[in-house]
């Protein structure tokens, strides 16, 4: 990389897109520390709006880390910005009276912890200390974290992430710590398993894994004495570019930018090889060489992704009937026809198909990713489809399975049963559709479905779906609010709020939480905040179900007057432009934005017709 | 090396190149600040691909100064 010309580019960038048409593309393991600094100055320069706001905190100095993040942030067109509490005083930059950080209202904050700094007693002692006393010890900083956390969760709504400690490279007592019964190392293991469990009842708090981190990146290459003795930093600078791709991760799950469907090729992408030349039993997949452990191994991880609740999409040009042949053949393949949502394998442009496949998916381009080994189709596909993550495999075909670690964008902060069984929910909707276009008639089809929608008032354990629903959902989503864990919480306290969860089920299948309401009350009067639907219930009236459901709720048992409720545009929600209209709402404000407000009068109100659908309340 | 030198710290603490003379130092601009002079160390040592210690760190109090001890370190792996 040419880093000359690229300091000279970032010099000349006039806004923050250009910042980002710059940075795009760039390999970043190949910059040096100072140019995430070069960077990161020119996006303080020009101050574009930020999307995310961080505050970091710890007991030892992390000044270096936020130019690092606010770069890799940028290179995926999000604007962050981040807020370095004093040295040590994780505690009273929650409690000042100044109450900076609090100001700031971090959307995250990061907590790093060195346990020398912590319990530097601990940490020098642990190799004269009796069990008990280690078990003391470990109490004495577990309280200390709870405490941490229950200030920074009851004083913010920001999410918190909790660093987990690094096992350090000199153990007190050698080689022999193994057989102790209560080894130093183990001691670092409790400790970091404590912070599990922490974590487990809240979804506000999450773990950051830097223990694994060294383990990938290698602690000798990651800690610097010099840098430790000049100014308490206990990394090298360049592990803070490791520290900013891991948190990026964390950052775009929980504010809803991992993507949604990984797309891939077939020929010399999921296997070795031409099918359309070599045949079924001649492509290169399975134990025995080493180019076909490459793709087992390759085909293995994708079907993680898939685990997790990632859609998978085959996007190939190739005859249908030896693909065909290929998944009938051979089954000792990881991926199976079955596990991908749907297949798009014809000598069509791919970039049609993967129109088609979004357009199928009921997702945007910005969900998917497509991975693919021709440059030209990649470059194609770049020009065509921007929003679409192109990656192109690698010609070493050792190096294919590193590229699936290395995305960032198929993150999940919690994996919930609603992504386990993604895939099939999918599929179904395509047997829906593929049952709609045969019984010609919507009602007869409606009827068909035997749809159930279940209404509840929230409860605690559905917060980590709400908060997926909030962050996630595009298309059915009238004001596209994204609430944090602290909001949803407040909802679901605070007796103002009325959040309503709905799941469906229907002759195919349970497809689970598929939306929620919000409204808040004043007197006689609620007003929707949010209502969303997920994209896989949209189409057979069960949001206006859901609406005849709120008018008898509201109308005519708690005897409210007026519902009111707005629609705010953005480029994905138009499918509920008219929503409220065609519920009976009568506009009452339009502002030159598009912002529309509505209301809804007891007086005049009348149900929609949507027999086809039973509703159970609960 | 001189030149490259010269671009390293003028990228970091984002001063011109030519004012960067012999007897420049931390004290001559605000932006040599403790946390600049770390990335400098870091910089030096990625780019000449040498290790600096604790003990010279503590004499490079001027670009002469910089200049001579990395160009000392260079000629002496190439002697060896």
């Amino acid at each position: 990389m040419d880093t000359k010309k690229l300091v000279r580019n970032i010099k000349a960038c006039q806004t923050a897109e250009d910042i980002f048409d710059t940075i795009q593309d760039l390999d970043m393991s190949e910059l040096a520390a100072r140019h995430f600094v070069t960077i990161n100055r020119k996006i303080e320069e020009l101050k574009p709006n930020p999307d995310v706001r961080i505050a970091y905190l710890s007991n030892f100095t992390v000044d270096m880390l936020p130019p690092f993040f606010n770069v890799y942030a940028a290179s995926e067109g999000i604007w962050s910005n981040g807020y370095v509490g004093a040295y040590n005083q994780y505690f009273q930059e929650l409690l000042s009276e100044e109450n900076p950080l609090i100001k700031y209202e971090p959307h995250f904050i990061i907590l790093f912890l060195s346990l020398k700094h912590l319990d530097p007693n601990a940490y020098y002692g642990i190799g004269s200390m009796k069990d008990s006393k280690k078990a003391d010890s470990l109490n004495k900083i577990k309280e200390t974290i709870e405490e941490w956390i229950e200030i920074a969760l009851g004083k913010t709504f920001a999410t918190i992430l909790v660093s987990n400690f690094i096992v350090p490279d000199f153990v007190q007592k050698g080689i022999a710590d193994c057989k102790d019964s209560y080894s130093e190392i183990q001691f670092y293991e409790n400790l970091n398993r404590i912070l599990v469990e922490m974590s487990w009842n809240n979804p506000r708090l999450q773990i950051f894994d830097i223990k694994r981190l060294a383990a990938i990146y290698g602690s000798r290459n990651i800690i610097d004495s010099k840098m430790y003795y000049l100014a308490k930093i206990m990394w090298k600078e360049s592990f803070n570019a490791n520290i900013a791709e891991w948190l990026l991760r964390h950052i775009m799950s929980s504010s809803g930018l991992s993507r949604k469907c990984l797309v891939l090729d077939l020929d010399n992408t999921l296997w070795g090889g031409v099918v359309g030349e070599d045949g079924p039993e001649g492509i290169k997949i399975g134990p025995g060489d080493p180019n076909s452990e490459a793709y087992f191994d390759f085909q293995h991880k994708i079907k993680a992704l898939k685990n997790r609740g990632i859609m998978l999409a085959i996007c190939s040009k190739n005859n249908y009937g030896d693909v065909l042949e290929v998944f009938n053949t051979r089954k000792d393949m990881p991926l199976q026809l079955d596990d991908f949502t749907t297949t798009k394998i014809n000598w069509d442009s791919k970039h049609v198909n993967l129109e088609q496949i979004a357009k199928e998916l009921n997702i945007g381009l910005d969900s998917m990713v497509f991975i693919d080994d021709s440059p030209t189709e990649c470059a194609l596909i770049r020009k065509m489809l921007p929003e679409v993550k192109m990656i192109q495999l690698p010609q070493a075909y050792e190096k294919i399975s590193e590229i699936i670690e290395n995305l960032p964008y198929f993150e999940k902060t919690v994996i919930l049963r609603e992504d386990i069984v993604k895939t099939e929910q999918y599929r179904h909707n395509i047997r829906r559709s593929e049952l709609r276009s045969s019984s010609g008639n919507l009602a007869d089809y409606l009827n068909s479905l035997k749809t159930e929608v279940s209404i509840w008032q929230a409860r605690e354990s559905n917060r980590e779906r709400i908060h997926q629903l909030f962050t996630k959902t595009n298309q059915f989503n009238v004001t596209t609010i994204r609430y944090n864990p602290g909001d949803i919480e407040k909802f679901i306290v605070e007796e103002n709020f009325d959040l309503h969860v709905i799941s469906s089920k229907d002759r195919f299948g349970d497809i689970g939480i598929i939306g929620l309401v919000l409204l808040e009350n004043s007197c006689s009067n609620a007003k929707i905040d949010s209502f969303i639907l997920s994209c896989r219930a949209m189409g057979r009236g069960i949001e206006t179900a859901i609406m005849n459901y709120l008018k008898k709720d509201y109308f005519e048992r708690k005897e409210f007057k007026i519902i009111r409720a707005k629609y705010i545009p953005t480029p994905k929600n138009l499918p509920v432009k008219d929503f409220f209209k065609d519920q009976g709402f009568h506009v009452i404000r339009s502002e030159s934005d598009g912002q529309t407000g509505y209301e809804l009068d007891k007086s005049t109100f009348t149900y929609n017709d949507c027999d086809w659908i039973k509703i159970n309340e609960s | 090396m001189v030149n490259k030198l010269k671009r390293i710290i003028s990228e970091i603490i984002e001063v011109d190149e030519d004012q960067i003379i012999d007897e420049f130092g931390p004290s001559d601009a605000t932006s040599w600040d403790s946390m600049n002079n770390l990335r400098i160390i870091t910089a030096l040592e990625e780019e000449f691909n040498i290790q600096l210690s604790m003990k010279e760190i503590e004499t490079m109090i001027n670009f002469k100064i910089i200049s001579k001890l990395i160009e000392a370190k260079l000629s002496g792996r190439k002697a060896a």
